[in-house]
């Protein structure tokens, strides 16, 4: 099934991505950033927060935005 | 219609304006970045032609000079052809909706807890709590999302961080966050997602995004270091030190780095460098109190460097001179 995901992290670009049924938050996000620590992200679907075991839906909206970003001169 | 949201539902319109303005601009830019392609595409032309004559004629000198060009040409083609794409790229962002521009400002009402709409002003503000970094009080701030700049969006400056409760680095009071000054942000990682953010119309992730950075503390590259946040300069040279590096000059009343700061060596009083002056004589630092002039040429020297009032100059040039005397005296007697 399909859902949009809008990754913060540098790129912050936004694409439809096919998942398996029955996949959690939990799991989508170690997909699609592993390495990475999900308490490090502001983690929404549709807009709302949800727990790590909440089950993403057809046609969801996830956005992963870092709260640790290094800003410059 | 729900008044509390009427202001919100009216910025969302400005923002959606905005970003359809942005979004001519940047088709405006496309068809500019083509044309230079195209213009690319002519002179690659011309010059085939040309060397096409020239190896016909066997002008070898015209034909190396003309296969030259061609070849910086030929690799100049696909960069001009990828800024256009991604131009194009840009350009094809899909507007948000009315509904979820409103959506999104309802989300920045869920995530920071107050906005404020001014619709006079064109702005949409939040407000951050009291943020503090490595033990270093910042206050909170207010971060103001100017909509009239959307567009002609390329970076961060859309967004406005105003000190609510400064405690401005003590060297430049415009810097009220180690990555903020006068009020701009400057995002560094944070950049691309943040213009992407806005561009889409994801306000409040654009908003979420200034907020991690005000929270994020680089140490490589701040506008002022908090190493230095509550240091001054050194009065001579600028060079930023802390109270418990710093000297105090009683002469001057000012305070200084170890390196322009230094002693007499005739009182051994502490003082800067400014209030101490090379006796000619022996070249070392010596202060005001311990010069004085020699009685014969009037040359302030340390008073290690006088002899009965005069310097060693005058004093060798005296007692040649009294010795020319007493030998003359002598032969008169004589």
């Amino acid at each position: 099934m399909k859902i949009l995901w809008i990754n913060n992290d540098l790129g912050g670009f936004a694409n439809y991505v096919n998942i398996a049924e029955n996949t959690t938050v939990e799991k989508f996000f170690s997909q699609q950033l592993p390495g990475r620590q999900a308490d490090d992200y502001l983690i929404r679907v549709n807009r709302q927060p949800v727990p790590r075991d909440y089950v993403l839906q057809e046609g969801d909206r996830i956005t992963a935005t870092p709260t640790k970003v290094e800003g410059a001169v | 219609m729900d008044t509390l949201n009427k202001p919100m539902i009216k910025i969302a319109q400005a923002i959606r304006e905005q970003l359809h303005s942005l979004q001519i601009h940047r088709f405006g830019e496309v068809q500019r970045l083509v044309y230079v392609v195209c213009t690319n595409l002519d002179q690659l032309q011309s010059s085939r032609r040309n060397l096409e004559k020239c190896t016909h004629r066997g002008w070898s000198g015209a034909v190396a000079r003309l296969t030259s060009q061609l070849e910086n040409k030929l690799r100049d083609l696909p960069y001009s052809i990828e800024q256009a794409l991604q131009m194009m790229n840009h350009a094809k962002t899909q507007l948000p909706s009315p509904r979820q521009a409103v959506e999104d400002l309802r989300q920045l009402q869920d995530e920071f807890g107050r906005v404020e709409c001014n619709l006079q002003e064109r702005t949409v503000s939040v407000f951050t709590d009291p943020i503090e970094l490595e033990g270093f009080f910042l206050g909170d701030f207010e971060l103001r999302l100017e909509v009239d700049k959307l567009a002609q969006l390329r970076d961060s400056s859309a967004f406005r961080v105003i000190a609510q409760d400064p405690h401005p680095a003590s060297t430049n009071d415009c810097v009220t966050h180690p990555h903020v000054s006068e009020e701009y942000l400057c995002a560094g990682d944070a950049s691309v997602a943040l213009v992407q953010a806005l561009a889409t119309g994801r306000i409040c992730d654009a908003f979420l995004l200034v907020k991690s950075v005000l929270e994020t503390y680089n140490p490589s590259s701040p506008y002022v270091s908090l190493d230095d946040w509550y240091g001054f300069p050194c009065y001579d040279c600028g060079y930023v030190i802390d109270e418990e590096n710093s000297f105090y000059c009683e002469a001057c009343d000012q305070s200084f780095c170890d390196e322009c700061f230094s002693y007499c060596r005739s009182c051994d009083t502490s003082l800067c460098r400014g209030c101490l002056s090379e006796c000619p004589g022996c070249e070392e630092p010596v202060c005001e109190n311990c010069m004085s002039a020699c009685n014969q040429c009037g040359e302030s020297m340390c008073v290690s460097c006088l002899e009965d009032g005069l310097c060693s100059s005058c004093k060798e040039e005296m007692e040649a001179d009294n010795e020319k005397e007493s030998i003359e005296s002598e032969q008169q007697v004589a």
